[in-house]
């Protein structure tokens, strides 16, 4: 059978694979669209019914062969059917491609029919969303093996097993119980990744017995049940368990599993990930093409998540491999932000010059860079200007391409600083331990800075190995001469900083325990520690330390063995210094070794002070319990005051569109401190981990707060462990009209909650931003008529609880 | 760290409240009217005056507090002005009416004046009292918590009820049907919580059966071995069944737990119960102050006028 030959085959028929064939389909080129799945967009097809799909990132211009504006699903999907038929782009759906081979002008696709398709340039377009994490068992092709649920209701009375731990499995399997006879499958002991509502649901499900639940059990293989089976069920699930192997006869097997990149495949084609990290994604060239020539990959898998990225860079990739030259969409973008440039330089070379003058920039590929600079600011401030203010919460990254800035290393005395020069970088201390600036940076003589956001800079450390290394390097000498030795020059610590490694603690994991042999130094860099003494055979928690802070230096000091047990409040990072390398260093500073042993003395006469007062210890573990470790600003209130009347919701929905962003009743209360439902600030918020539009951010004094630009995705509100992140119909209420309310009852009350019917109307994401755009302080605060609410960073509350 | 409004600034409102009632009265003393003091006099007219204008500005409070938006002071500052002033107010208007008394409209003014000082008093003492019992009543849970929890043990209740025999079933549903939680507001505000968490089907039942194994104790059970089996003994009774019976262990294990869950479920009615009244008593003053507030600032203007047109 002669192989079909083409110039051009795509892989994936997402948005940037049909936009890529509706661009070849419009010049003419031979090409194919292969799609797995029977329709176009599969995933975005999979969106429940009437969902808003957004188009961010706005200020991208859209330049492609189909259109592409936000909207209801039904109408992006409509719109790239009618494109794709209009312009008679060659689909073949019910594809899925299984190798690739071959090389430039000559690759071979595998089908998974046995079929061959022969082309010269391969265009990958898998994405992540499409390439969900199947069960890799024999089997799990067949006939009612699934790894999505569009409605549950449209299933009843079957056996149906769901396989998974996480929130898409509880919830499909909560959901389904409903109508069905449901057991889920969790391959370890507990339901870890669940977030809490959904952790509540399972566990009181499996109580009740609304579903059955298999603990520790590991899917085998799937065969298909014998017809003449009595129960008539299709399928028969072979189950290892602790208790041995186990056949489970069902009707239906939903996996949920996750998504990541299609690595083994991917791999497979030839192309070359940067690192073991199994969300890294391969790197591409400016004009899209993998380490394999010919082999382009775009959009997700190559890094760009969002719509409109992939439907550009589908254009573009097809003008690309046709030879013709392509200005990239961003290219205006990028042109616009090197116009602060003394002289105005050409993209390209403006590009170059900073990946030459910036060591940190050598490793990046050009697009990684075009993307870099595209996220950042290209700063000329005047000489004297400040950069970053000490103490500010602000948390993005400088690097310094022309010029030098002057970090001013003593808070008290200004003119004390230290020259950065052209090439170095800063900004990392805040980006790294999520806490305040630690020095004011002001611009000096003729500066040119780029500054870049914490998302882009934490993408960047993610992907490159050689830019975590440098910002590793300098966090560490920064940090040690920050906190413990300031006086001591930087050659001086070459010693010590050599000998330092990072080391990562789970909550709760103990740095060391009391009465361990003392051999090292810990330098908490992100979260926090608790220290304990054991007092009646259980630990009391006598102190707080968050980021910045150091641990284990008195049994450094006087030789002697640990005298508390030091735990991670969070999950934290520590930097690990030597003893013997510490020692060797305080013996060549006697100033240092003078200064250490006095702050020591402060300590033991803490410690012994803590020891007397147990009650405030119970308070700081019941505190450090709700992740207060985490938090930097921290709503409390103290019951003995609070008189219920809710003033504080009132107040928060009054300036906030109608939308309360917390709950006061909710929440978990010690003695009479209620700590309510309520956005803590986190020191790395969990919510900016995964937002799309990169649309949350912290303001300089720390509020964190969703900017206008959110897309409604929820991946904040799933990811809050805290549950205090809202989906909100992005509506502007009318305004109360106190008067007319309170002679005549006209109106909504000031405060009430404000309805939208409308469930199509899109909706974003809403939380608590300490109400920073108000004169005066949160709302809540302010409003509360009896001072029981409190809004405070939990140090300095436990400072004075002590 | 938590500031209360009694304490704000270090009782600044209360030292500024007692230095008006200070000057106010050091006036008073001082000042030797032609006629009888009365409010016709300048030190009568200036208290007067004083008096009308912190009326105006303590109602003013209720339009204050449901102003959220860019709002310099803490309302907590304002509460603690409030209630100091207002103490002060007494004083004043006192002072301004020179003792004179009688069965005119301005005397409606004073009167509804102290009514409305001593609602506001009744308030202040609720304020401090209640929210201490009500987060110890809850024991750091909210009531929503205990309603999901007494909902969560009815359904095992009624499970577990459905095994052990009909009657039983039909007693623990009759139960929960009967389980009002709130009431009017005399219940509300004086009734016992822990007598209203009893309902009357299974709390009867349970006193009836308690009499009557107590009555068989005495006379043939002389070693009980322990609580639990006189728990189990009453549910035995309860559901029909004595102990004797062919009631095996399993079933006595039902019955027990059944017991238990009743207990449980008692214990909470009351919680709730008992977090309604208090809810109900911190908030109840405010139905008398409001409206008497109100009523005093329109008595006031009558004052007003018809000392300014008819005096």
């Amino acid at each position: 059978m002669s192989a079909e030959r083409v110039t051009i085959a795509i892989v994936g028929a997402g948005p940037g694979g049909l936009s890529a064939a509706a661009r070849a389909a419009a010049t003419g080129t031979s090409h194919i669209l292969l799609e797995a799945a029977p329709q176009l967009a599969n995933t975005i097809y999979g969106y429940q019914k009437g969902k808003h799909v957004m188009a961010e990132p706005a200020v991208l211009p859209l330049r492609a062969a189909v259109d592409f504006a936000a909207g209801p699903r039904e109408r992006v999907l409509s719109t790239w059917d009618a494109a794709i038929t209009r312009l008679g782009a060659r689909v073949r759906y019910r594809a899925e491609v299984t190798a690739i081979t071959g090389q430039q002008g000559a690759f071979t696709l595998n089908l998974a029919g046995g079929e061959c398709i022969e082309a010269e340039y391969v265009v990958l377009a898998i994405g992540l969303q499409g390439n969900l994490r199947r069960l890799d068992i024999p089997g799990d092709q067949l006939d009612g093996v699934q790894y999505a649920l569009a409605d549950p209701d449209a299933y009843r009375d079957e056996h149906i097993v769901v396989v998974g731990a996480g929130d898409a499995a509880i919830e499909n399997a909560v959901a389904l119980a409903r109508h069905n006879q449901v057991t889920i499958l969790n391959r370890r002991d507990e339901f870890a990744r669940a977030k809490d509502g959904n952790l509540k649901a399972i566990l009181r499900a499996i109580e009740e017995r609304e579903l059955e639940c298999l603990y520790n059990a590991t899917p085998l293989a799937i065969e298909p049940a014998h017809a003449d089976d009595a129960t008539a069920r299709r399928l028969r699930l072979r189950v290892e368990s602790r208790d041995g192997e186990a056949e489970l006869l069902c009707d239906r097997i939903i996996a949920r599993l996750g998504a990541l990149p299609p690595r083994r495949f991917v791999e497979a084609c030839g192309v070359i990930f940067p690192n073991a990290d199994p969300v890294a994604v391969p790197a591409v060239s400016a004009t899209y093409e993998s380490n394999v020539p010919g082999l382009y990959i775009i959009g997700a898998l190559a890094g760009y998540p969002l719509i409109k990225q992939c439907i550009n860079q589908g254009y573009e990739v097809v003008e690309f491999i046709c030879g013709r030259e392509v200005e990239p969409a961003d290219e205006a973008l990028l042109r616009e932000k090197f116009s602060k440039f003394p002289k105005v330089p050409a993209v390209n070379a403006a590009l170059a010059t900073i990946q030459r003058d910036i060591a940190l920039f050598h490793a990046l590929t050009p697009l990684q860079l075009r993307e870099f600079i595209l996220d950042s600011e290209v700063l000329r401030p005047a000489p004297g200007t400040e950069l970053v203010r000490y103490n500010d919460y602000t948390d993005t990254f400088f690097s310094i391409l022309r010029g030098e800035v002057h970090v001013q290393i003593n808070p008290a005395d200004p003119s004390e600083t230290v020259t950065l020069g052209a090439g170095r970088f800063f900004g990392e201390m805040s980006l790294i331990s999520g806490r305040r600036r630690s020095a004011t940076i002001v611009a000096g003589d003729k500066c040119v800075l780029i500054e870049t956001p914490r998302r882009s800079m934490n993408k960047l450390i993610q992907s490159v190995d050689a830019v975590r290394r440098v910002i590793d390097e300098a966090f560490l000498l920064r940090s040690i001469r920050l906190h413990i030795a300031p006086e001591v020059p930087e050659r001086e610590l070459a010693e010590i900083v050599h000998s330092a490694t990072t080391q990562q603690f789970r909550a709760g994991e103990a740095l060391f325990m009391e009465g361990d042999v003392g051999d090292c130094l810990h330098l908490v860099r992100s979260g926090s520690v608790t220290v304990a003494h054991a007092i009646g055979g259980r630990e009391a928690i006598i102190a707080y330390l968050p980021a910045g802070n150091y641990v284990g230096e008195l049994a450094l000091l006087t030789e002697s063995r640990r005298s508390a047990t030091v735990r991670a409040a969070v999950a934290t990072e520590t930097i690990r210094l030597e003893g013997a390398a510490f020692k060797a260093l305080l013996a060549r500073n006697p100033v240092l070794d003078r200064t250490l042993r006095a702050k020591a003395q402060t300590r033991l006469r803490d410690a012994a002070r803590g020891r007397a007062q147990s009650g405030s210890a119970s308070m700081i573990e019941f505190l450090v319990e709700q992740g207060v470790g985490e938090a930097t600003d921290v709503l409390l209130i103290d019951e003995a005051l609070c008189v219920q009347c809710d003033n504080c919701e009132r107040a928060c929905a009054d300036t906030h569109r109608g939308t309360s962003l917390l709950d006061r009743a909710a929440g978990p209360t010690f003695a009479t401190l209620h700590v309510p439902t309520s956005c803590r600030h986190c020191e790395h918020p969990h919510c900016m981990k995964d937002c799309p539009p990169d649309a949350i951010h912290r303001s300089a004094d720390g509020e964190v707060f969703i900017a206008d630009n959110c897309i409604g995705c929820g991946n904040c509100q799933q990811n809050c462990p805290y549950g205090v992140i809202q989906m909100a119909v992005k509506a502007t209420p009318p305004p109360t009209k106190l008067w007319e309310w309170l002679l005549f009852g006209r109106g909504p009350a000031p405060g009430d909650r404000h309805h939208v019917d409308d469930k199509d109307a899109p909706k974003t994401a809403v939380k608590c931003d300490m109400c920073k755009d108000l004169t005066g302080g949160p709302a809540c605060v302010r409003a509360c008529p009896t001072g029981a609410a409190l809004r405070v960073s939990p140090q300095e509350f436990l400072d004075l609880a002590r | 760290m938590h500031e209360s409004f009694l304490s704000y600034r270090r009782f600044f409102f209360l030292k500024v409240a007692g230095a008006v009632m200070a000057l106010a009265i050091l006036a008073y003393a001082l000042h030797r009217p032609v006629d009888a003091p009365n409010g016709g006099t300048w030190l009568g007219y200036t208290l007067g005056t004083l008096g009308a204008a912190l009326v105006l500005w303590l109602a003013w409070f209720g339009v204050r507090k449901r102003r959220y938006a860019h709002t310099r002071e803490r309302l907590a500052a304002w509460l603690s002005a409030h209630v100091y002033l207002g103490f002060a107010l007494v004083v004043v208007v006192t002072l301004h009416s020179g003792f004179q008394i009688g069965w005119n409209v301005h005397s409606v003014a004073y009167v509804l004046t102290l009514l409305v000082v001593a609602s506001g008093a009744w308030g202040l003492y609720a304020y401090v009292s209640y929210p201490g019992q009500i987060a110890a009543n809850l024991g750091g849970l909210s009531r929503t918590a205990l309603i999901a929890e007494i909902a969560d043990i009815d359904r095992n209740a009624l499970a577990l009820a459905d095994q052990v025999g009909k009657e039983a079933h039909a007693k623990v549903l009759a139960s929960i049907e009967e389980t009002v939680l709130g009431g009017n507001v005399r219940e509300l505000l004086f009734g016992d919580p822990a007598r209203r968490a009893a309902s009357p089907g299974v709390g009867a039942a349970l006193e009836d059966a308690r009499k009557r194994v107590e009555a068989r104790m005495s006379r043939e059970v002389q070693s009980i071995e322990n609580v639990r089996e006189t728990q189990l003994t009453v549910i035995g009774f309860l559901a029909g069944q004595g102990l004797a019976g062919d009631s095996g262990p399993e079933r006595l294990e039902q019955i027990r737990q059944l017991f238990d869950l009743i207990l449980r479920r008692r214990a909470l009615v009351e919680r709730v119960q008992r977090d309604l009244q208090l809810r109900a008593r911190l908030e109840f003053w405010l139905y008398l102050h409001v409206p008497l507030g109100v009523g005093l600032v329109a008595a006031l203007a009558t004052h007003v006028f018809a000392v300014v047109f008819y005096w």
